[in-house]
């Protein structure tokens, strides 16, 4: 399975400018693969400080077991949104207001430090939610007499284990019942509590995904304390904090083990919230980050209605969520034609009519459409106003599908329009090109608007083991069963699992992953589970980046 | 580390009784009656050649004449008030490792070379190198800088052009209504009321400063200085929180309006209101406002919509800029591309021509303040033939206004030390040591 992941940089930018290759690696090729450090036979027993895997992890047999950094992260504005909807039954989306996610390696991070700004938006959220709490909720949540230490005492204790997401320490319980002492003094119980939920809120326990490990171990490697694994295992599968069962099976020593993990990554997969959590992957996967701003011509296409938008996207919500947890079969991805549409416009852009009852999937066009690859969401928000672009529809596939990387184009680039051909022949150009362009000049076979106007036209996945292909319908069937596009898929699920871009000391998890995505023929939901399981997303780095 | 436990000052019940709370400034210019102020404004995309903007027959520190170039027409009405700074190099490019003339939106006010965003080898994501000029001006002057963009659309180098430090963007208000709320406070509750309730959120706020150091003292050591930033943030706005006090002047709040690129010309316009106010109260003698970011206001396959200026392009402004460089002989896009940067230099004037609207002594707050007119690149996104417009600053020492200059080849950082040196922080250097040659004269 190392041969998967062991990036070897092919070097074919010769025509790029200097100082930059272009590495096209089959398959998931994060940084450095190949400085992997793991499994280099050191001898030491590697003694697991994590949950024990039961089963030697390949490229790894006997040595210690390493994982990447993840660095310390804020909560995304989805992620801050939905929590908050959970923890205090606000559903206002304030953080749609805050300052936008920072990404890394396609998906949010927000490991850059906060700033001033955003010190000041946590902090005027935090006010407004407490204060709505306090009129909303506070009758509901608690059920004793709020100017006694006794009951807000217990309320603290509850209501910071859900915002902390663990349980308090004595020393933060009393610390808060100090704060709402104090505040006491001057105001009433309830105003009093108030801004002990609003501290609460502002606090890092709750702004953070906190990581810290097991309390005492020692070494650079450590487990996660149940309770971190229970936030991974919930902000990843369902992208927000951990429900009452979740937070149960951490307390109860359940994801002390793999088995015990694997048994609620199940559980959450199964609940409706997994398919939301995979629409928003699918989002930053396929790039639709701009679609609701796209616009066409309406000269050159009457037919276009901004409408179409809306429609398209959420066809491309629910197309990778049922694909994934419905039919959960990786080829379908690139293969699958059943439509998840109900937009009367949009089936005719598809071509097709909605059948009467409204229900279930519409086939569509085999010879014409193959799953994500011709997402009218995808299409249109791969292409301009008036004409298509074969640098961003085949820049999609080779970075997002094969996760290789492309440099931006240098300065003074000479080209006569959007689609200029001496890209490919000009030295300067043909580098970088010749790996984007004549994958997407088979997509010319389809509007700006996702229309197909055929007829198919081939195209070439170079330096790829996809190479020539006859349509967009071939290529999606020698996608849907190439080795390098399966490793992609893991990559930019583990990226979007961690929130960080995946490095060498990853490569036994890597492994372990794609052995397990292998083993399942291919599984999509059985790739989650290899992906909770795997040292990556159960262990920490503690060490200092390299 | 001690927090700071000031109580909030009692007995204020006499001021009016909805008065906004605000943090007024202490400091004048040393000398002048009137603090001195500065405005930074960037503009996207990179300059069009010397010939677009260098007035017809006019050398080296000649007068501006009557008639401008048609892409600086705007300014006519104020040319008494405008020096005009043409060919400075951004030299700090050749020093860039990251690809690409947009990469000098983080060059253009901290007057260094990028760092790649931290363990992102591979991609050309950047932060800038050091801190900007506007945050240094305001830390010199003992003051907060407001950092306002325009529709910027996202969170990376491209999108920030202000720097606390090295690899610590300051992220820029979005919303207007947004700024002038943290400026001038929530102004809907009774003065007492609302330093009651102000005084129980600081108090909260100790508790979250004890949350920060707990964790700060169990984090992994390269977390450790987030926490540090983090809570040196909190309590600067704690701080800010327990000095509030009822203003003595009477600000205008802007109306809610949609922060999208098709309304950016309105968002930027209310943004500068906003700026003016903030001036005018004294909460603050530093501004920057950052239109867009490197590219524009809007998608790079989008187009450009703004009926109220006039204005539809069937292409990005960034996608605009490129062709144009491409094709400079087509005279359709070099019009679209001329009447693209008129409209930002209207949108100058008009920011020019409110703080000239405003009384201060014998003067108006624009002759105690320098707004200067920035961008990220020179020519066909090169480093050459940068193009920098500075508008007021009459009462200022040494400055004389209504002329065209040309510096051309004088690095960029130089213009920088002598924008500090104007409003009156003393520096002989800017940014990056080896580049920067000294004040250049104006």
């Amino acid at each position: 399975m190392w041969r998967f992941f062991a990036a070897s940089a092919v070097a074919l930018s010769t025509g790029c400018y200097s100082g930059l290759s272009v590495d096209v690696g089959p398959g998931g090729i994060d940084t450095a693969a190949g400085s992997a450090t793991a499994g280099d036979g050191s001898g030491d027993d590697g003694d697991p400080d994590g949950p024990d895997s039961g089963d030697p992890q390949l490229g790894c047999d006997g040595g210690p077991r390493v994982v990447g950094r993840t660095p310390l992260r804020r909560l995304s504005q989805a992620e801050y949104n939905a929590t908050v909807a959970d923890l205090l039954g606000d559903a206002s989306a304030l953080a749609d207001g805050f300052v936008a996610d920072e990404e890394r390696g396609g998906f949010p991070n927000n490991a850059t430090a906060a700033d001033a700004l955003q010190i000041e938006q946590y902090r005027a959220a935090a006010s407004t939610l407490a204060e709505t709490a306090a009129q909303t909720q506070f009758d509901a949540w608690i059920d004793c007499d709020r100017e006694s230490e006794a009951c807000v005492g217990t309320f603290i204790e509850w209501f910071g284990t859900r915002a902390f997401r663990r349980p308090l320490e004595s020393s933060e319980r009393e610390e808060y019942l100090a704060l709402y002492r104090d505040l006491h003094e001057d105001t009433d119980g309830t105003t009093a509590l108030q801004h002990v939920v609003e501290a609460m809120l502002m606090s890092p326990y709750f702004l953070y995904h906190v990581e810290l490990g097991e309390p005492g171990a020692t070494g650079d490697m450590v487990a996660l304390t149940p309770w971190e694994v229970a936030g991974r295992l919930s902000y990843f599968l369902w992208g927000t904090m951990p429900d009452a069962s979740l937070m149960t099976a951490a307390a109860d020593g359940r994801l002390d083990s793999l088995e015990g993990i694997e048994a609620e990554a199940r559980r959450l997969l199964e609940d409706p919230r997994a398919k939301q959590s995979l629409a928003r992957f699918a989002r930053h996967w396929l790039e639709l980050g701009s679609l609701a701003e796209a616009e066409r011509d309406a000269d050159a296409f009457p037919n276009w209605s901004p409408s179409l938008l809306g429609a398209m996207q959420a066809e491309a919500d629910a197309f990778v969520a049922e694909t994934w947890i419905e039919d959960g079969d990786f080829r379908s991805l690139f293969t699958g034609v059943d439509a998840q549409i109900d937009d009367p416009a949009l089936a005719e852009l598809y071509g097709v009519s909605l059948a009467d009852d409204d229900a279930g999937p519409v086939m569509l066009d085999p010879a014409e459409r193959a799953g994500v690859l011709t997402l009218g969401a995808v299409l249109v928000s791969h292409a301009y106003p008036t004409e298509n672009s074969w640098v961003h529809r085949g820049k999609l596939v080779r970075t997002s599908f094969l996760c290789g990387e492309m440099p931006p184009p240098p300065d003074f680039v000479e080209f006569e329009d959007v689609n200029d051909p001496n890209r490919l022949t000009n030295p300067e150009c043909s580098g970088c090109h010749l790996l984007m362009d004549p994958i997407g000049q088979a997509f010319d076979a389809y509007d700006p608007t996702g229309r197909y106007v055929g007829p198919p036209l081939v195209g070439e996945v170079a330096a790829s083991e996809i190479g020539a292909f006859d349509s967009i319908a071939d290529l999606g069937a020698k996608m849907a069963e190439d080795q390098a596009v399966q490793a992609c898929l893991a990559t930019q699920v583990g990226r979007f699992a961690l929130a960080r871009t995946l490095d060498g000391q990853d490569a036994c998890s890597r492994d372990w992953i794609l052995e397990r995505f292998a083993e399942s023929d291919y599984d999509l939901r059985e790739l989650m589970v290899a992906i909770v399981t795997s040292d990556a997303f159960v262990m920490l780095n503690k060490g200092e980046q390299g | 580390m001690k927090l700071r436990r000031r109580r909030l000052l009692q007995g204020l019940g006499a001021a009016a009784a909805t008065a906004p709370l605000l943090r007024s400034i202490p400091s004048q210019a040393d000398g002048g009656d009137f603090p001195t102020r500065i405005v930074f404004f960037a503009s996207p995309n990179n300059s069009i050649g010397r010939w677009a903007w260098t007035p017809e027959g006019v050398g080296d520190g000649d007068a501006l004449p009557a008639s401008l170039p048609s892409m600086l027409q705007p300014l006519e009405p104020h040319r008494e008030d405008v020096l005009i700074v043409g060919n400075m190099s951004m030299d700090t490019r050749d020093k860039e490792t990251g690809p690409g003339g947009h990469v000098g939106m983080g060059h253009q006010l901290t007057g260094r070379a990028n760092i790649p965003w931290e363990n992102q080898t591979q991609e050309s994501e950047f932060w800038a190198g050091g801190i900007s000029l506007d945050q240094y001006i305001a830390e010199a002057m003992g003051v907060e800088a407001l950092t306002l963009a325009a529709v910027p659309r996202g969170t990376n180098g491209g999108a920030r052009i202000s720097y606390k430090a090295a690899n610590q963007p300051v992220n820029p208000f979005e919303n207007p209504v947004d700024a002038f709320g943290s400026l001038f406070g929530d102004t809907s509750l009774p003065v007492e009321e609302a330093l009651a309730l102000t005084s129980r959120r600081v108090r909260s706020m100790d508790q979250v400063a004890l949350d920060l150091e707990r964790l700060r003292s169990k984090i992994a050591s390269d977390d450790r200085e987030k926490l540090d930033i983090h809570l040196n943030n909190l309590l600067e706005l704690q701080g800010k929180l327990e000095d509030l006090a009822p203003a003595s002047c009477d600000p205008q709040a802007p109306e809610e309006s949609p922060l999208s690129s098709g309304n950016f010309p309105v968002v930027a316009r209310r943004h500068m209101d906003v700026i003016v106010e903030a001036l005018a109260c004294g909460v603050t003698r530093v501004a920057t406002l950052q239109n867009g970011n490197t590219g524009g206001a809007e998608n790079y396959s989008g187009t450009v919509n703004w009926p109220s200026e006039g204005i539809s392009f069937d292409r990005s402004q960034h996608v605009l800029a490129h062709d144009y460089d491409q094709s400079p002989n087509d005279s359709s896009l070099r019009e679209r591309r001329i009447e693209l940067e008129r409209f930002y230099i209207r949108q100058f004037a008009y920011l020019v021509e409110r703080l000239r609207g405003i009384p201060e002594g014998d003067g108006t707050l624009l002759d105690n303040t320098l707004v200067v007119w920035t961008k990220g690149m020179g020519t066909n996104h090169s480093k050459d033939q940068l193009l920098h417009i500075i508008a007021g600053g009459r009462s200022m020492a040494e400055h004389e206004p209504g002329r065209f200059l040309d510096r051309n080849g004088v690095p960029h950082n130089d213009l920088l030390v002598t924008l500090a040196n104007r409003v009156g922080v003393e520096t002989e250097k800017f940014g990056d040591t080896d580049i920067c040659t000294g004040a250049v004269s104006l």
